[in-house]
């Protein structure tokens, strides 16, 4: 262990050496969080996922139009019942630490994901399609539990990333990265950064900038700051009220130029269906109805997102609209329905939230305020949050924890923003179903879309998804942000999913005039 | 000096008083750590070897005996969140707030001590007063807020100074002024009224009288008896510097221990809370007993009491 | 060349007159500040109207203006408007963490200058460890344990201060009962209570009023220190660091959220601080005298 740590320090002491010996600065990223590891499965957290993309590949991946391409698979094709999938390998791929990428240690590494036992953080959609991976040949096999329409985009997450069996047997996977990606990398120092070179012995082609520096701060005027005084040539996110400060014709403009990347990420609040007097649905659905969802887009975000008024996120294809005036508060509508429950003059309840999005919370405080609902607001750090939010139902009941507020980060895919949130198997502290709804009648439905692989019935079933959602509403969704990131002028390639991660491999500066 | 060797005996019993004190209140905190290394979707089976593999299921009077055990032997356990022994990831850390922490002193005692001499001499002039409502207002401010405008103007309207983060000289700039703020003000005050209250002595009103300037009686004779309470501000002032550190640290980005403190808190990592606790508490502790030492050495008064 | 424009310009500032109220202008700075503090406290959300707490989405950020002095923050909420309120806040802060400080400190350090030898140095080690931990490590360890919110900031902020009223309290008692005086009390017959309450007490209470007024200074810092970190005052109140903290996320798109409860804090320390260095000023000379 210590002869690990001592090696780690040299390397770290080297690394800025390393970075001058090249003809070019290593491009500095700065994110509002570090990194929660180095084990992409192990993780659930977009800025992780950033730091961790340029190291490991998937074996398809989706490029910045997001077709999916082929990545450590050079070809796949399923079964005629599409349970089966064999993805052929492409060859000669190796990892950082040297060691073969083949059919056998692609098998490994996805048998790791689905291994019960290791329950990585990022992994539970795995664990719950996938039955068994088999290696054959040069060829890997994937068994599914059961008909998955979206599997495809499953093995394009970093979480199915390919890691390499030596660093899992090391044991070394969670603080020192090794795939087969671009980047190879150098040092994790804790407080300070990651440092990441560039992969020379890469199958595919060679990355342009030859080494990527990762910071953070979790303050949103330092990641502006940074921007503007090149301390960072990329920062994300970008909180919106810095927008207008890269207007055309603002002086930092001509530094720095604001991007934004239409999110898949849905706000919203999970409420507890066991709580009185949230066990009842009118009363959940009057709180819905009060919010001025237009409201919290322009002030909190500065226009950057969109109202979200049902389960699906705007985007996605199969989603409802909001309809018109669904975005604006319909403060009459929910107190009849207050009224209706017997809880015309009102009630307390407390929400757990991340100190990120604390000013959430608020704008909601004020908006319930007519109702006589008054919020308490429990503002947690990261940690404590994901204990109080995924608490089983007795200890939220002790706690009085009626709500959580945050956010989902799913990719466009209808099924991971359903199955994760509303599925009686996914409650809490097993899944995202923070508030423990429980609904025969939707996991059923949900598992249905999931298997139909026709468009039309699919699209009725999600429909119906929905509507029943906004009838139980056991959530109330409230926006998508849009990802906003700044990137320094002459630096080109830069790219952010939809799921808000940055895509920094691909990225080159114009030649110095 | 039987009174300084008391204090030094009765420290190893304060740091024991002060580290069960610590780990009880830190195990008391709310949350599981093993369940946070966990993961929130682990299986309670996973938790459970956890829990043993980290000592965590013995009863908080056994894991506290292990704790001083091992801690005996410079092991402080390991760091939940990247698994490194706590010592190292302390002593990683530690240069850089020490080189902060310093250069602040350095900084204070530069400007204070000269500032208390200068504002003593000439008591009553505006020099004086200037001196006095600007070392008032500099108490007076929050540091962060100091440090916050003050990236705003120096590093991101003028560029004169870099943003944050440790590098060359020039990142030591900004912090080690905002960290300096407060113990300069107390210095300079502390040392103009030390040396105040000696210009008032018999033997320097011999020495003025003889035709000394007010300048001269300072740095020849003033200073020196007045800089006993100077030393004993500055000892005691530690708490509050590292304080100020846990702040200036997290604005500026500064990879010390000062933001190894908030970085563990937000993830509840506590055998690093517990070891940076436990270390800064030592460090205040030795600091005081040096100062009483100096103070003994330099002021027979002090000896006798 | 430059030496000689500074003496020039140290002898024509030496020529000036005195400043007006020069014999004890930090006493006046002090007393006027606090008295505006607490007449703008009373009387100043009668004055302005309307509530600290109403929100306005559309309007975020509004620059300082007539209609908004000191501009709107990133509710839309009127800063002028939550600063007075918050200026309630304030001085109930100092309040509950002098009460709760001075009321154990002063109690346990009267009572260790009077015990025998024993028992005072234990409480003096007792309360050595608590003032070695620095103050803001030993708020985050509380509030840790607490769970965030304003009230247990302040129990925070006053659990490190009591050991300076311990010190301060049995100092004092030490020193007068060494006295002639209450040897003399002691001779008659007086017990330890009646001396310890109807005699040492009362001469104590000059320099705990100055100590009071020192530490509340600190006290408004402190508060400041932890909502910065996220643990002190819990939304919607406008209490002052929190304002400052969530207006720090803004800095670099518009100043005034941050910059207006940074200047009102810096003159509410400075205020307490000049009226503190003031009182003691009085106090040492009254006592020499």
């Amino acid at each position: 262990m210590l002869r690990f740590t001592a090696g780690l320090v040299c390397v770290a002491l080297l690394a800025p050496f390393a970075a001058r010996a090249a003809d070019d600065a290593p491009l500095t990223v700065m994110l509002s969080e570090p990194p929660r590891t180095m084990d992409p499965a192990d993780q659930n957290a977009t800025e992780t996922a950033s730091v961790l993309e340029p190291f490991y590949e998937t074996l398809l991946k989706r490029d910045a139009q997001g077709t999916i391409q082929p990545g450590l698979a050079t070809s796949w094709r399923p079964s005629a019942d599409r349970l089966v999938w064999t993805f052929s390998i492409r060859p000669g791929v190796r990892f950082h630490d040297g060691a073969p990428c083949d059919a056998a240690a692609v098998t490994r590494s996805l048998q790791r994901l689905i291994d019960r036992k290791v329950a990585l953080a990022g992994a539970s959609v795995y664990r719950a399609v996938i039955a068994s991976v088999r290696q054959d040949g040069e060829a890997v096999v994937v068994i599914l539990a059961r008909p998955y329409a979206d599997f495809l985009s499953l093995v394009t997450l970093v979480q199915s990333a390919i890691v390499s069996p030596i660093a899992v047997e090391g044991g070394e996977l969670s603080h020192r990265a090794d795939g087969t990606g671009p980047f190879r990398f150098v040092s994790w120092r804790a407080g300070e950064n990651v440092f990441a070179t560039r992969n020379r012995g890469y199958w595919g082609v060679a990355p342009a900038i030859a080494a990527i520096d990762w910071r953070w701060s979790p303050e949103p005027s330092v990641l502006n700051m940074a921007l503007q005084t090149g301390d960072a040539d990329v920062v994300i996110p970008l909180a919106p009220v810095f927008g207008r400060v890269y207007a055309p014709g603002q002086s930092a403009a001509a530094l720095a130029t604001v991007k934004r990347q239409r999110s898949a990420a849905l706000f919203w609040l999970a409420l507890n269906t066991r709580l009185k007097p949230l066990d009842d649905a009118r009363v959940r659905r009057a709180l819905s109805l009060a919010i001025d969802r237009r409201a919290l887009v322009t002030g909190l975000l500065d226009g950057f997102g969109a109202p979200a008024c049902h389960a699906l996120t705007p985007d996605v294809p199969d989603a409802l609209p909001c309809g018109a005036g669904e975005d604006r508060a319909r403060i009459d509508m929910a107190r009849a329905l207050l009224k209706e429950a017997g809880q015309e003059k009102g009630f307390s309840v407390s929400v757990v939230v991340q100190e990120p999005e604390e000013p959430i919370a608020e704008a909601l405080q004020a908006m319930w305020r007519p109702l006589g609902v008054v919020l308490s607001i429990r503002r947690q750090e990261a940690g404590v949050w994901v204990q109080s939010a995924f608490a089983p139902p007795e200890e939220k009941a002790r706690e009085e924890t009626g709500m959580a507020l945050t956010s989902w980060s799913a990719p466009y895919v209808s099924d991971l923003q359903l199955r994760p949130l509303y599925t009686t198997g996914n409650s809490a502290p097993h899944g995202a179903n923070l508030g423990f709804y429980n609904n025969a009648e939707i996991d059923r439905m949900i598992d249905a879309a999931a298997q139909d692989n026709q468009p039309a019935s699919r699209h009725e079933t999600l429909l119906a998804i929905q509507s029943t959602l906004d009838r139980d509403a056991p959530i109330v969704p409230l926006f998508t942000r849009d990802t906003l990131y700044g990137v320094r002028n002459g630096i080109s390639g830069i790219w952010a999913a939809t799921e808000g991660s940055i895509r920094v491999v691909d990225a080159r500066r114009a030649q110095a005039q | 000096m039987s009174r300084l060797l008391r204090r030094a005996a009765a420290l190893p019993l304060i740091m024991l008083g002060v580290s069960a004190a610590v780990f009880v209140a830190i195990h008391a905190l709310p949350g599981d750590p093993a369940r946070l290394m966990a993961g929130p979707q682990a299986p309670e089976s996973t938790i459970m070897a956890l829990r043993v593999r980290l000592g965590l299921d013995q009863p908080l009077g056994a894991q506290y005996l292990h704790f001083l055990e091992r801690a005996a032997h410079g092991d402080f356990g390991i760091s939940l969140r990247d698994g490194s022994p706590v010592s190292t990831v302390i002593v990683e850390r530690l240069p850089y707030s020490l080189a902060l922490g310093g250069l602040a002193y350095l900084l204070a005692l530069l400007v204070g001590v000269p500032g208390g001499a200068f504002a003593a001499a000439r008591e009553g002039s505006w020099g004086d007063r200037l001196l006095m409502a600007a070392t008032l207002v500099g108490a007076s401010l929050a540091g962060f807020w100091v440090a916050l405008l003050g990236m705003e103007v120096f590093a991101v309207r003028l560029r004169w100074l870099p943003l944050m983060g440790a590098g060359d000289w020039r990142h030591y700039v900004l912090p080690a002024l905002v960290l300096s703020l407060l113990p300069m003000a107390m210095i300079l005050r502390m040392t103009r009224a030390g040396a105040r209250e000696v210009l008032r002595q018999d033997y320097i009103r011999t020495a003025r009288a003889k035709g000394l300037s007010p300048w001269t009686t300072i740095t020849r004779h003033a200073l020196r008896n007045a800089l006993a309470p100077v030393v004993t501000v500055v000892a005691l002032n530690l708490g509050g510097l590292i304080s100020g550190a846990v702040v200036t640290e997290t604005v500026f980005d500064w990879p010390g221990v000062g933001r190894l403190l908030v970085d563990s808190v937000r993830y509840r990592d506590y055998p690093v809370i517990q070891g940076v606790t436990l270390l800064s508490v030592l460090g205040v502790l030795l600091a005081n007993l040096l100062a009483e030492g100096v103070i003994a050495r330099f002021d027979p008064k002090a000896r006798g009491a | 060349m430059i030496t000689m424009g500074i003496q020039r310009l140290a002898r024509l500032l030496r020529r000036l007159p005195a400043l007006p109220g020069a014999k004890e202008p930090e006493l006046l700075i002090g007393a006027v500040l606090c008295g505006v503090a607490v007449l703008a406290a009373l009387f100043g959300p009668m004055l302005l109207g309307g509530d600290p707490a109403a929100q306005d989405l559309f309007h975020v950020l509004q620059p300082p203006s007539w209609s908004h002095p000191c501009g709107t923050d990133a509710f839309g909420r009127d800063i002028l408007l939550r600063l007075v309120y918050g200026l309630r806040l304030t001085i109930m802060e100092i309040a509950v963490s002098l009460v709760v400080a001075a009321g154990v400190g002063v109690p346990v350090g009267l009572c260790a200058g009077m015990a025998p030898a024993w028992l005072d140095s234990a409480i003096m080690t007792v309360s050595d460890v608590v003032f070695a931990f620095p103050g803001l490590i030993l708020a985050l360890l509380v509030v840790s344990l607490m769970g965030p919110g304003l009230f247990h900031a302040l129990l925070a902020i006053a659990a490190f201060s009591i050991p300076v009223y311990i010190r301060l309290a049995r100092n004092l008692t030490v020193s007068l009962r060494h006295s002639v005086w209450v040897e003399a009390l002691q001779v008659l017959g007086a017990s330890r209570a009646r001396i310890l309450f109807l005699h040492i007490l009362p001469n104590a209470a000059t320099p705990l009023l100055v100590q009071a007024t020192l530490s509340s200074g600190t006290v408004v810092l402190s508060a400041a220190s932890l909502s910065f970190l996220g643990l002190g005052a819990q939304p919607p109140l406008p209490e002052w660091g929190t304002m400052m903290s969530d207006g720090r996320n803004a800095l670099g798109a518009a100043f005034w959220p941050c910059l207006f409860p940074g200047l009102a804090i810096a003159a509410a320390v400075i205020g307490l601080n000049c009226l503190g260095d003031g009182l003691r000023d009085r106090f040492d000379s009254s006592s020499r005298r």
